[in-house]
């Protein structure tokens, strides 16, 4: 028998608790061994010191006042109160002192337990994976999702016919409503056909064959409508850019720009270059900023709108000419 | 009333050891000890008169002070520092002082070491020791194996070795 065993063994060896093959193969074993021989004299020495009674505190007197005391708890316990601090239980409840009886099984409940839960974890992961049944039909309004086809391009322009032919083949439409002149009517329906409009429909008494609407009586034909009697047709051309030898027309009347409060305060400056346009007559048609200071454009557009110059005169007629302008914004 | 009373006085003592070795403070053996006897005197028609009473008893005893402890857990022994001293030694005393002193010291120290063991281990240890049972009874009066009985008192005794060795050689 090893001696570790031996060693479990030897108090009940002492205590005469084992029997047979097991209690003699200890005695062989403690007969070779010098160790489990001082364990067992230890044991012998330790059965041997004296079973001293237990000191009490006024001895006698303790002890012949003891079941008086016994007598008066169980007075105590039969009128319903507890006898001692120690009897707050109920009354037959510790008679029989249960200690945990299954204490293997209760060993084993760990183990267990975490093979369950990591079964039970394990399932929840492997279901879901391996059951995936049917998913869910989305359905996909694209109409939200992405903006619609470009409508198809319009189908290409008819041939070109021979004028001759064209008038021929356009038929005045008639018009249904009876059209009251001087007054005009929002047509009910889209015609089919654009009708070819009879200028002499609306004349002016005293006006010319072919001649514009809004015309002057005794208006050049081919002139323009506002124009001066005695004006060149077409004298409304293409406006020059102000490169080279073509000057930009000098400044006849300016005016100054409005510094705006919101960039005083929040003291802008600098310079807003502009392209203008003027007409014919030298007045500011139209502007284009080319270099921005955006708290300050407007104030620079808005003045120079005001500005008038030189009508530029090219080959003895006025044109329009586009030439840049700097405006510039300095806090004083 | 005047039966009962007759047992209290016969087992008052030996009732009172086992709860005080158990418990090891006066205090609490004191009420465990009347309360084993208030226990027993409610439980007497459960008691089978064909059996030792003593060890019944005893079994009251032993549960209730497991079940004590168990609830309050280890009461310190504190206020039994002075009264130790006040060893009642019913055995003729040595007439050496010096003898007399180391005896008492020795005692004494081997009280603290059985009451510093677990609790587990101490009631198999006082059953075993100042009760003189077998491992069968202990195991029966704390309702465990046979082979629990075993192993605790084995590691009750190897703690008792470790406490105490060097005064037991010097005294033997």
């Amino acid at each position: 028998m090893r001696h570790r065993k031996v060693q479990e063994l030897l108090g009940a060896f002492h205590d005469g608790e084992l029997a047979g093959r097991r209690r003699a193969a200890v005695g062989r074993h403690v007969a070779a061994c010098p160790q489990c021989r001082r364990d067992l004299d230890f044991l012998g020495a330790l059965d041997k010191l004296p079973r001293t009674s237990l000191s009490v505190p006024d001895e006698n007197e303790y002890w012949a006042s003891f079941s008086g005391r016994v007598r008066e708890g169980i007075a105590r316990r039969l009128a319903g109160a507890p006898a001692s601090e120690v009897g707050e239980a109920p009354v037959f409840d510790d008679v029989f002192y249960r200690p945990q009886k299954n204490t293997r099984v209760k060993a084993a409940v760990l183990p267990l337990s975490l093979v369950t839960h990591a079964a039970i974890i394990l399932l929840l992961i492997m279901i879901p994976l391996m059951k995936t049944g049917q998913l869910p039909k989305v359905e996909v309004y694209s109409a939200f999702l992405a903006p619609p086809a470009p409508p198809p391009p319009p189908p290409p322009p008819p041939a070109k016919k021979k004028a001759t032919a064209r008038t021929a083949r356009i038929k005045p439409v008639q018009t249904q409503a009876a059209v009251e002149p001087g007054r005009l009517v929002a047509p009910v329906e889209i015609p089919d056909q654009i009708a070819e409009e009879k200028l002499s429909d609306i004349g002016v008494e005293g006006g010319v064959e072919g001649g514009v609407e809004g015309g002057v009586v005794g208006g050049v034909l081919g002139g323009v409508v506002g124009g001066v009697l005695g004006g060149v047709v077409g004298e409304v051309e293409a406006p020059v850019r102000a490169i080279g030898e073509i000057k930009p027309p000098k400044l006849v009347h300016s005016v100054e720009p409005t510094y705006p409060e919101i960039a005083r305060q929040a003291r802008v400056e600098g310079v807003v270059i502009i392209e203008a346009t003027t007409d014919i007559y030298g007045r500011v048609a139209s502007v284009k900023v080319l270099r921005s200071i955006p708290l300050l454009d407007q104030a620079a557009i808005d003045a120079v709108r005001q500005w008038v110059y030189e009508p530029m005169i090219i080959n003895g007629r006025p044109r329009p000419v586009i030439f840049t302008v700097t405006v510039r914004f300095q806090l004083k | 009333m005047d039966a009962f009373e007759g047992l209290v006085r016969k087992y008052q003592r030996q009732v009172y050891a086992v709860c005080r070795r158990l418990t090891g403070a006066h205090q609490s053996a004191d009420d465990l000890a009347q309360e084993t006897f208030i226990k027993a005197y409610f439980a007497m028609d459960r008691f089978d008169p064909r059996w030792p009473i003593y060890p019944w008893l005893r079994r009251i005893a032993v549960n209730a002070s497991l079940n004590y402890l168990k609830v309050r857990g280890r009461e310190s022994s504190l206020d039994e520092g002075p009264r130790a001293e006040r060893l009642a030694d019913p055995r003729p005393a040595d007439s050496r002082p010096e003898v007399r002193l180391e005896r008492a010291e020795f005692e004494a120290r081997f009280e603290r070491s059985v009451a510093s063991l677990p609790e587990e281990q101490r009631s198999v240890f006082v059953l075993k020791f100042y009760e003189g049972l077998s491992y069968e009874e202990i195991a029966r009066t704390l309702d465990v194996p046979a082979g629990t009985v075993m192993s605790r008192l084995n590691r009750a005794r190897q703690k008792l070795k470790a406490l105490l060795a060097d005064s037991l050689e010097r005294r033997a």
